[in-house]
């Protein structure tokens, strides 16, 4: 089935409102589904509260064209627990309960990539990749804050990766290692 | 234990680093979890055990770790226990939870790392005055050490995995404690709270919540974890608090320029109280702190150091002095002490 709202992707999600003391039912894409919970999310939500149980209420999770695993395979955490306590059982769980998870996630966090330190990266051209898109964030946070001080400084640092990286490039085309 | 630990008063509440007239000191902790096991919310007691295990093999073999002890929860009295939690080392969640769970403490108290709370490990570091930069150096100092012998639960689009979704990414909040009384006088803070909310931080009251916020005492953290790296959140939680303190720095100003006999009255009935009063409780406690902290910040009170208001606010607190004069005392014994400890500190020879 097709998302209700936006009409161009498939529709994950079941969305249940209130209006006017009735209820409305929407099968909507997981897109639609995060637009919604931004707005419902704004004004209530308690800052740092763990997301509430009441956000997923309004979002069954059980789908019609997606099968989702409701147990987690490896530590049996039950996705209705997962999504009312707003912890997860386990590493693997970010994989079982994927989607659902992602639409908690959203409501939380600024992006669903992870940027910043990593357990092994002893690559050194993976470590400066890293720290370029880190560098070319805060430059845009900075020029948006019109800090001018700290956006030239970061332009600079960026500019001196960037060259580092292209010398690493003509070395050693294609190698792994820096 | 808890002798030990109330002779040596914590290293950041020296009051000597940057912005001190406002910044209490800052916080950061780091959440990481083994990747082999559930974690400790589905772990079974043998798991949580060989959790223990890995960490303090690594605590007791790493030099980083020499000046310090590790403390299971089970050896520890319900009394030592709050007052590791009024000194910022454990949690209620770690006090609560079951089975085989501990914390290291640095002998400085500057660092803490728990075992089994919500994640196998927590580490947590603090600093006196406004420097969140070298509260991550410490906790990425710390995580270096404990990464050469874990695998830990990581993968590249989550990042480091934890048991809250809140935390997942980086497992990094970092936290400054700004001490805010001109912006409550000025009654901005519920609208800073909701711009804030707004732009993935928090404010939260230290003691109490941001409605009443005893103490005037508010911690500024990220709330976002997923999506920016270690970098980008010193760097949003710096640029935030900066703007908080210039923001605070104008509602004083307005306080001294448009009724400073107003500031004063209340800055010298708090000194009064302090060194008159033979029954004190901690709310009251933290009321008088916080004006006459504000009356060394704006330079109206000589005598006294932020250092000293520090140390007083730590040592007021109910499980510190309930340390002090034993364990039978009852509430009305521990006014009375409090009281004491106010009147010695601030008494006119002083």
């Amino acid at each position: 089935m097709l998302c209700q709202r936006c009409h161009k992707n498939i529709a994950t999600v079941r969305y249940a409102e209130v209006v006017d003391g009735k209820v409305a039912e929407q099968h909507v894409c997981s897109d639609c589904m995060a637009k919604q919970q931004d707005i419902a999310a704004s004004g209530f939500e308690l800052a740092g509260a763990a997301p509430t149980p009441k956000k997923q209420k309004a979002a069954p999770p059980p789908t019609d064209t997606v099968i989702t695993q409701k147990t987690c395979r490896t530590c049996g955490a039950e996705l209705k627990d997962v999504m009312q306590e707003g912890r997860v059982g386990c590493a693997v769980c970010y994989e079982s309960f994927g989607d659902h998870l992602d639409s908690v996630l959203r409501g939380i966090h600024v992006a669903l990539r992870h940027r910043g330190k990593a357990p092994r990266m002893d690559n050194q051209r993976e470590l400066l990749r890293a720290e370029l898109q880190t560098k070319r964030a805060l430059l845009r946070s900075s020029l948006r804050a019109e800090n001018y001080e700290d956006a030239a400084k970061l332009r600079d640092a960026i500019r001196k990766i960037e060259e580092t990286l292209a010398f690493k490039e003509v070395i050693r085309p294609g190698a792994g290692q820096g | 234990m808890s002798k030990t630990l109330l002779d040596k008063p914590a290293q950041w509440l020296a009051g000597n680093g940057a912005d001190a007239e406002i910044v209490f000191g800052c916080r950061g902790t780091l959440a990481r979890n083994l990747a082999d096991l559930p974690f400790p919310g589905r772990c079974a007691d043998d798991e949580k055990r060989t959790v223990e295990e890995r960490v303090l093999a690594i605590l007791e073999s790493n030099s980083t770790f020499a000046s310090g002890q590790y403390y299971p929860i089970a050896d520890l009295s319900v009394r030592d226990t709050r007052l590791l939690i009024e000194r910022n080392l454990i949690s209620h969640d770690l006090v609560e939870s079951q089975g085989a769970r501990g914390v290291f403490v640095a002998d400085d108290q500057s660092m803490s790392v728990m075992i089994n709370e919500r994640d196998h490990m927590r580490m947590g570091a603090m600093t006196a005055g406004f420097q969140v930069p070298e509260v991550w150096a410490r906790l990425s100092q710390i995580d270096d050490q404990f990464s050469q012998g874990l695998d830990y639960a990581f993968d590249d689009r989550h990042g480091y995995l934890t048991a809250a979704m809140d935390e997942v990414g980086t497992g990094f909040r970092a936290s400054v404690f700004v001490h805010l009384p001109g912006l409550t006088a000025s009654g901005k803070i519920l609208g800073l709270e909701k711009s804030i909310r707004e732009q993935h931080h928090m404010l939260e009251g230290v003691f109490g919540p941001v409605s009443s916020a005893p103490g005037h005492m508010y911690a500024v953290s990220n709330r976002a974890t997923l999506g920016r790296s270690e970098e980008e959140i010193i760097y949003h939680v710096r640029a935030l608090t900066t703007t908080l303190l210039t923001q605070e720095r104008a509602a004083r100003d307005v306080m001294l320029s448009e009724n400073e006999n107003g500031l004063l009255d209340r800055v010298g009935r708090a000194l009064g109280i302090a060194r008159e009063a033979h029954l004190l409780e901690f709310n009251e406690a933290l009321d008088l702190l916080s004006w006459i902290r504000l009356g060394i910040a704006v330079h109206r009170l000589e005598g006294f150091s932020i250092r000293s208001v520090n140390e007083i606010l730590m040592a007021s607190q109910p499980a510190h002095v309930a340390q002090a004069v034993g364990e039978s005392a009852d509430a009305v014994a521990r006014s009375a002490a409090r009281a004491d400890l106010f009147r010695k500190r601030f008494a006119k020879e002083a």
